[in-house]
């Protein structure tokens, strides 16, 4: 009998199987690995022996089979086949003994072989890989110093105490090892990384075994001798174009392992572009120089972790859509349920089966192709609608307003298209109409929406010029059909840039800000009134507000007030009034800018919530002549009710001026001879056209200006009555017209821009003048 | 009386008949334009279509008057003068007056300054066409 000692140290710590029929001989076998410190497990038969290694772990390795030679049933050499075809069980060393007595030589030699196989077998890691032998040969090779580094890292590790350290070396070279077929090292250097957990305390003896396994797998790999001349060179594949459907599409492969990421690369250059990252870092880098269809990404990395990597594509929205699937060796329920809630696709577990890795590969990016797809017919069907939305708009704001009012305005969807409008339109040569809406919710039904909406608009506005009469016939159209119960808020206005005077509705809608320089911006409308679209017949009421030169109106939506700051507070009609308060005397343009930059600068990182639409018209005085004062301004229609009202709005405001009696009732004589003149011949049988009537008090003169819209008719040039003739003989009418002048101090009739103008002026000091 | 009134002003017309029918007195009173004329002209048509001789225009509560309302005046002077009747206007107010006068509708129409002024002159008409004094 040798020295026991050797064997002794070889046997420490290991479950030694006993196969023997004999009970005597059994027990003796049992009884003397006992003794040299081996922990010890019998079988009676070559089944019993199976079922007791097919149980595995569940009571410890067993890192032995003593056997004995004359074993009935199956044998010896029986057992030994079945023992080397299963996978579990092809590396545990077999020693076959003669009778009851040990054979320490043959233990020894038999333990020897198994650490160290003469030959790596490479044949079902090449099935599981879907490589060559000799492909899968060349990876071991360029792993061999990987290898080394890893156990030298290792046992420093340990050595030191650092059972952190030592847990992310064992870590990557089980997953390494486990991938390229390397059973032992894989098994050895889990048992450390798991015994990594307990702390850095009895970490020497699954150290020694990782440095057994170690060493018995270089020394294979060293047997497998130089590669072959042409084979491929490692980490540079010979470039091949991948070919298939998918072969545009770019894989990131995320592993700080040089030996997964050779697999993986191997494994999909034909099918896909690929790029490779070796940490975090440098993949979010990568995802961002060059955004791929998929990510391959290794869990425990230096630095960021794969999780903390995933976290980060999902919360920008660039990446979010880039399916992530997580390959690694932590196989835990747990470790895939994090992988899940980080935002994975898939998860994969090392050693993986690279056709299982292929296949989901290729599923995810088949998926993703099609949601791209669609992805790109709808935002290339959104641009086109957007195109059009924004040609809905006006945008030549210079030819709009003339020089006596600016105007300028924005809209910004918060998605491609949106339910926010703003118009600005000539309703005649000296009135502007101007609409600023919002319709309910975003996206495409609010854009057809505001479609139907600012085409009633203006095809309603060419009907009325008074926004109260606009919008009352927008709501009556948008509540007659409106199956989808949608509204929208309006604020119309009608602004005669000869006076200044703005007539303002509000359907609903937000009031704008008036901002005159060197006073604060105050809210034009005292109630927003209510939405437009909802139920018929409502009326609108107008507002009048008179514009100084310089005054600046902003209409806006609700995407201005209430845009969020990234901590959810609101713009609010505060910050916006002081804002719009500091600006001074500014151009429109520059106003909507300003706002426009306010409300981004606030809201910082926060995405837009809601469509933006601004409106900024500046009223600058009347074209072509000084900022004329009028003292009433009255839009009417042809009728003669509307002549009345003239009539008592004008008597009105002579009695409040305090014009004497005389001069006003010729100035009342000059209104109901042209207004009915007007009405009778210039707008027969049609109660809708418009006539214009202003009045001017000055301490000299009462003015009189009225146009209207009808065919060119000059009432001054109305045959002079013969008013010699006697009354029997002359008729009756065509005195209007001599009685207006006979009253009057001048008449002047003028076309301009399709209007009759007129003009009366009745002088005050009559008698001084004369 | 009718009333006509749309928020301005409106105009009323008072009608009342002396002497069995024969002389018709009118009195419309606010504002007689463009848009109230039609209501005195539809006032006077079933006047100007009876025996009516004379009709009596008493002008004192109308404030103003433009070439509506004076158009519908001398057309009812045509009417009753075709048939031989006659026109009286009477307190005609300052611009009412001033109106009449630019047209000069006035020479050819009898006009009378006060009421007291008009029935001396309507009791010498009663008394030429041979009647004898009223009462």
């Amino acid at each position: 009998m040798t020295e026991p000692a050797p064997l002794a140290e070889a046997l420490r710590g290991r479950t030694v199987l006993v196969v023997e029929r004999d009970p005597t001989a059994r027990g003796s076998l049992a009884a003397q690995l006992a003794a040299l410190g081996a922990a010890t497990d019998t079988a009676a038969s070559g089944p019993e022996a199976l079922l007791r290694l097919a149980r595995g772990d569940e009571h410890g390795g067993i890192g032995l089979i003593v056997l004995a030679a004359d074993l009935p049933g199956m044998g010896a050499a029986g057992l030994t086949r079945a023992l080397r075809t299963r996978p579990e069980t092809r590396a545990v060393p077999v020693a076959t003994v003669p009778g009851p007595a040990l054979d320490p030589a043959a233990l020894l030699r038999a333990l020897d072989a198994a650490a160290a196989p003469a030959e790596l077998d490479l044949t079902a890691a090449s099935a599981r890989l879907g490589l060559a032998p000799a492909e899968l040969a060349e990876l071991h090779r360029a792993f061999a110093p990987q290898a080394e580094e890893h156990l030298g890292a290792l046992a420093r590790a340990v050595e030191a105490g650092d059972a952190d350290a030592a847990r992310r070396v064992a870590h990557a070279l089980a997953g390494a090892a486990g991938n390229l077929g390397a059973g032992d090292l894989h098994r050895a250097a889990r048992e450390l990384e798991h015994a990594t957990r307990a702390g850095a305390e009895g970490l020497a003896a699954p150290l020694a075994d990782v440095a057994r396994a170690g060493r018995a797998l270089l020394a294979a790999i060293a047997r497998l001798g130089p590669a072959q001349a042409g084979a491929p060179v490692t980490g540079a594949p010979p470039p091949r174009a991948p070919r298939g459907e998918l072969a545009d599409r770019l894989v990131l492969i995320v592993d700080d392992v040089r030996t997964n990421v050779e697999l993986l690369v191997r494994a999909l250059k034909d099918d896909y572009r690929l790029a490779v990252a070796q940490d975090g870092e440098s993949a979010l880098r990568s995802v961002r120089a060059a955004p791929p269809d998929l990510v391959l990404l290794d869990i425990m990395m230096p630095g960021l972790d794969g999780y903390e990597v995933c976290r980060r594509l999902k919360l920008d929205s660039r990446t979010r859509d880039i399916p992530v699937v997580f390959l690694t060796s932590l196989d835990e329920v747990r470790d895939k349920a994090r992988g899940f809630e980080a935002g994975a696709a898939d998860y994969i577990t090392k050693p993986f089966e690279i056709l299982e890795v292929k296949a989901r590969v290729g599923a995810l990016l088949r998926a993703k192709a099609y949601q791209d797809a669609i992805r790109e017919l709808l935002e290339s069907e959104l641009r086109v609608a957007r195109e059009i939305q924004r040609g809905l708009v006006p945008r030549n704001f210079a030819a709009l307003g003339g020089p006596a009012a600016e105007c300028f305005a924005c809209l910004e969807p918060a998605r491609a298209v949106g339910g926010d409008l703003y118009d600005v339109f000539r309703v005649d040569d000296r009135r502007l109409c101007l609409v600023v809406g919002d319709v309910s919710g975003k996206g495409i039904p609010a854009a057809l929406f505001m479609v139907m909406t600012i085409t009633l608009i203006r095809s309603l506005a060419r009907l009325s010029g008074r926004p109260d009469e606009i919008l009352a016939r927008v709501n009556d159209a948008l509540a007659a059909d409106n199956p989808s119960s949608m509204f929208v808020t309006l604020f119309c206005a009608v602004l005669d840039t000869e006076t200044g005077r703005l007539t303002c509705a509000s359907g609903g809608h937000l009031s704008p800000m008036l901002i005159r320089p060197g006073a604060e911006a105050r809210p034009v409308l005292a109630s927003e009134g209510t939405l437009v679209g909802v139920q018929p017949g409502l009326a609108f009421p107008a507002t009048e507000v008179e514009l100084a030169p310089h005054d600046l109106l902003v209409a806006f939506t609700d995407g201005v007030t209430e845009a969020m700051s990234p901590d959810g507070a609101l713009f609010g009609e505060a910050r916006l009034r002081a804002l719009l308060g500091a600006l001074g005397d500014v151009a429109p343009a520059a106003a909507v800018d300003a706002v426009l930059d306010g409300v981004r600068a606030f809201a910082d990182s926060a995405e837009q919530a809601d469509d933006i639409a601004i409106l900024a018209v500046r009223y600058a005085g009347p074209e072509g002549r000084p900022a004329a004062t009028a003292d009433l301004v009255l839009d009417l229609r042809a009728t003669f009710e509307e002549v009345v009202r003239a009539a008592t709005a004008v008597r009105g405001l002579c009695e409040a001026r305090g014009v004497p009696r005389e001069p006003t009732d010729d100035l009342l004589l000059g209104l109901d001879e042209m207004l009915s003149n007007i009405v009778t011949y210039g707008y027969p049988g049609n109660p809708e056209g418009a006539i214009a009537v202003r009045v001017a008090i000055t301490e000299e003169a009462l003015r009189l200006d009225i146009s209207d819209r009808a065919p060119a008719f000059n009432p001054l040039e109305a045959a002079t009555p013969d008013l010699d003739a006697p009354l029997d003989t002359r008729p009756v009418g065509g005195l209007g017209v001599h009685l207006a002048r006979s009253v009057m101090d001048t008449m002047e009739y003028a076309r301009e821009n399709e209007e009759n103008r007129l003009r009366l002026v009745r002088r005050l000091r009559r008698d001084e003048v004369l | 009386m009718r009333c006509y009134s749309d928020g301005g002003m409106p105009l009323t017309v008072r009608v009342s008949r002396d002497d069995g029918g024969a002389t018709v007195r009118v009195q419309p009173s606010g504002s007689l334009d463009s848009a109230t004329a039609g209501v005195l002209e539809r006032e006077l048509a079933p006047i100007l279509g009876s025996a009516a001789k004379v009709l009596v225009l008493d002008f004192a509560e109308v404030t103003f008057v433009s070439s509506a309302g004076i158009r519908v005046v001398l057309a009812a002077r045509k009417q009753l003068a075709d048939r031989g009747g006659s026109l009286l206007m009477a307190n005609l107010q300052p611009p009412v007056a001033k109106a009449f006068e630019i047209v000069r509708a006035i020479p050819d129409v009898t006009i009378f300054k006060s009421v007291a002024e008009l029935d001396a002159y309507l009791a010498a008409m009663q008394r030429k066409a041979g009647g004898g004094p009223p009462r």
